[in-house]
């Protein structure tokens, strides 16, 4: 049993070009058969969770969409579930609420409701699996006031870590500084956006921060607070996804071809749920030639398609050729295209003979919905 | 309770022996489908298009799994306020043992479940026949007749009608004689087990049926046969398209591989008519660089390294390196090793083929394993076996564990 409540706060203001015109980064769909969000609903799901409350802020119709009443997750309950906050439902918010502080203090007539004594505050856009019962039991062995999770990124370069929040920390997993975004970090560890902390103290915190008019929850109340409050740091040993830009979105897809993290994230004992679509079995014709590829249900594949992402309910038609790409779902893509570096959002149709080619730093997107 | 027109009742009680070992411990219905179905998802599936939201199935035979697998009803969107899918096994009463002894003495003996919603109609459907059938549509031709029942009838080749129920009607579609498995066949329509009865009529005819010493209590034997000699009017509904019941070996492997077929000789990816099943919760099946993959159905879970050529691979299969695999039906979570070759195979759930195992070669007279159950050179696979590193098996072989037994012998 856990003593948590989640709590997953909407990244609005990633920007992921066209990918992200109709639907917030969370709704991304992923590794298949995914919408971002659904890892880490699953890994609170998976660690006993039974009370979620996900704070949206825009365009979050294709998030609502995806997870309906909770029911895939196992949270359309009596107690607790899935609560859905939507914006402008805090106190005094007259307009879109603006920083990280005004998101959790939108959701605080569902941590005040709870019962748990700890709540989990973290982000929708990352991949990984991991078993936030491990950081709770972290959080009360070192009689910690707020716990951080971070993993040690150990090929990033100085200009992947300018786009993360990098943690110091002490022998004792105590966090000695924080740097949002450093020009010259001085570690490793790259902060994973997730918080574990007493309900009743970030309750309290956010009405104090509120009442002094702080908005940022990483630099008001977490880094002035660093000598006051005991912040220790979790390392999480596993495969972390982050996804902040279509490069990142790229590289998270394709990840799921090595055999070591698809084993890790699709873990069996903590499986990543999803919406049900109902598809049949993909089919394959009889000049189908699949290399490297992840497929998912619904697919009818007669071409050649090579280290790529298949999702739900696609059509690959015969003498295509489609390597390195990412092919969401229900997409079309008829006889005789080749395809390299694309990334086609929902619903994409490519007419005979298409040709499409990006390059591995810059795929080239397909919004949903066009004939190519 | 609101008064409901019509309840469904699947007979899914049914040992499937002919089935051999893949319903030693599960029913026939529960046996797994088309790479991610069971053969229950059918009459669960067309019920809910078909808008029949209170459907009781009569379990009987090892019924753990199916109970399970129903659950609630959700997948099927039948976990309804009012009405929704009940899980019906036979029952212990103050005066009798009520097992179910035949058919007709299912449905008897639930009654008082029917009654509770009142309905106008009663559809009866067996729960081990692959189709998709709108029963509104009969419903409508039902009404439109008047007749006390309506049997769905199909065409079937003359050659085979012996093995059916079979109807002779007149031009308006009433039925005129019904012969159960007639040695001469009189005509080519045959009953698909699917039956539309007006509750009222037929509460009167099953507890009349029921006082008969001579009666097997079998809607096909003695109910359909009774309500003809008492004149009720009774009406055949003529169904086309794919129906296939699946109670042999070879039948079973047959309909997987029409749905495999290029056209599909039975389709199941219609988005107007999707197959509702309970989903595994596994990630999309990979398939690697030195893979092979041709005319197959492959599904959720599954890892494949070799060489696939016309099978159904159900989910959580792991196909290794250098293992070839024709013609065959995997099972869930089956593993298949390096360099096993499998042709022609029925692989039960959870079975681990050994390396370099093969697997349907020529027969050989003294095959330990050969079974009248397994013909047209299929072979059979228990579930959750192991078979060695090496084996040989011949065609026409069913294996309940290897080394120890199978075939007919054991």
């Amino acid at each position: 049993m856990t003593n948590m409540i989640g709590l997953i706060l909407s990244e609005s203001y990633l920007q992921l070009n066209g990918l992200t015109d109709k639907r917030s980064v969370e709704a991304l769909p992923i590794a298949g058969r995914y919408r971002l969000v659904d890892f880490m609903l699953s890994n609170m799901v998976n660690s006993d969770i039974t009370s979620v409350g996900i704070v949206t802020k825009t365009k979050y119709s294709s998030l609502m969409d995806h997870l309906g009443s909770g029911k895939e997750w196992d949270l359309n309950r009596k107690n607790g579930g899935l609560h859905i906050i939507p914006p402008y439902s805090g106190r005094g918010i007259q307009g879109l609420s603006e920083g990280t502080i005004d998101l959790i203090a939108s959701a605080s007539s569902f941590i005040r409701r709870s019962k748990e004594d700890h709540i989990i505050l973290s982000k929708g856009n990352i991949v990984a699996n991991i078993d936030l019962k491990e950081v709770e039991k972290f959080h009360e062995e070192n009689s910690a006031d707020i716990t951080l999770v971070y993993y040690e990124s150990k090929e990033a370069t100085n200009r992947d870590l300018g786009d993360h929040i990098v943690l110091e920390v002490d022998d004792n997993c105590r966090v000695r500084g924080i740097e949002i975004r450093p020009i010259r970090p001085k570690s490793r560890n790259v902060f994973m956006n997730m918080v574990l902390m007493g309900t009743g103290l970030l309750q309290y915190s956010i009405d104090e921060a509120y009442a002094r008019g702080d908005r940022d929850f990483i630099r008001d109340l977490l880094i002035k607070n660093l000598s006051n409050l005991k912040i220790c740091a979790y390392k999480f040993e596993g495969y972390v996804g982050f996804v902040h830009s279509v490069c990142t979105y790229y590289s998270a897809n394709v990840d799921m071809l090595k055999e070591d993290v698809r084993r890790e994230i699709f873990n069996s004992s903590r499986p990543i749920y999803t919406k049900i679509k109902d598809q049949v079995p993909a089919r394959y014709g009889s000049e189908a030639s699949v290399h490297n590829c992840l497929i998912a249900d619904g697919c009818i594949i007669q071409g050649d398609v090579r280290d790529s992402i298949i999702f739900r309910g696609v059509n690959i038609g015969k003498n295509t050729k489609v390597s390195n790409c990412i092919i969401m779902q229900d997409s079309v893509i008829e006889a005789g295209c080749e395809l390299k570096h694309v990334i086609l959002d929902k619903e994409v149709t490519v007419r005979d003979g298409g040709r499409l080619i990006g390059d591995l730093t810059h795929p080239m997107i397909i919004d949903k919905g066009e004939v190519v | 309770m609101a008064r409901i027109e019509c309840v469904a009742m699947i007979l899914a009680g049914g040992q499937g022996s002919r089935l051999g070992v893949l319903t030693n411990e599960v029913a026939k219905p529960a046996v797994p489908f088309g790479g991610k179905y069971r053969i229950i998802d059918f009459p669960l599936t067309n019920c809910s298009h078909s808008g029949i939201s209170t459907v009781g199935v009569l379990t009987q035979y090892q019924p753990l799994d199916l109970n399970t697998y129903i659950g609630n009803g959700g997948p099927w969107d039948l976990d309804r306020n009012n009405g929704g899918v009940y899980v019906l096994p036979p029952y212990v009463s103050m005066s009798e043992n009520k097992w179910y002894k035949g058919t007709a003495n299912a449905i008897y003996h639930n009654i008082q479940f029917i009654e509770k919603f009142n309905p106008k109609y009663v559809l009866v459907l067996s729960g081990d026949h692959i189709y998709k059938m709108d029963y509104r549509k009969m419903i409508d031709f039902h009404k439109e007749k008047e007749a006390t029942a309506t049997i769905a009838v199909m065409s079937v080749p003359w050659e085979e009608a012996s093995r059916f129920g079979i109807m002779d009607a007149d031009e308006d579609g009433k039925i005129i004689e019904f012969h159960e498995k007639p040695e001469n066949p009189i005509s080519n329509q045959a009953s698909m087990g699917i039956y539309i009865f007006d509750w009222e009529n037929l509460k009167i005819v099953l507890e009349e049926d029921e006082k008969d010493e001579n009666s097997s209590k079998d809607f096909g034997k003695d109910i359909i046969p009774k309500m003809l000699s008492n004149k009720m009017p009774m009406y055949a509904y003529r169904f086309q398209g794919y129906w296939k019941d699946v109670g042999t070996v070879h039948s079973l492997w047959e309909a997987n591989m029409d749905i495999i077929a290029d056209p599909p000789l039975f389709n199941l990816n219609d988005s107007n008519w999707r197959i509702y099943s309970r989903n595994p919760i596994k990630p999309p099946h990979y398939i690697s660089n030195d893979a092979v993959i041709t005319n197959s159905c492959v599904t959720e879970g599954c890892n494949i390294f070799g060489d696939v050529d016309h099978c159904v691979i159900s989910d959580g299969v792991t196909i290794e390196k250098g293992a070839k695999v024709r013609d065959s039906v995997i099972f869930p979570n089956v593993h298949i090793s390096s360099d096993a070759v499998l042709e022609k195979v029925v692989v039960g759930e959870g079975t681990v083929i050994g390396k370099g195992a093969e697997i349907g070669l020529e027969s050989k007279d003294d095959n330990p394993y050969a079974s009248h159950l397994c013909t047209n050179d299929i072979v059979l696979i228990n579930g959750n076996i192991k078979i060695p590193d090496g084996a040989k098996i011949y065609k026409n072989s069913m294996v309940r564990t290897f080394d120890i037994g199978g075939g007919d012998r054991t």
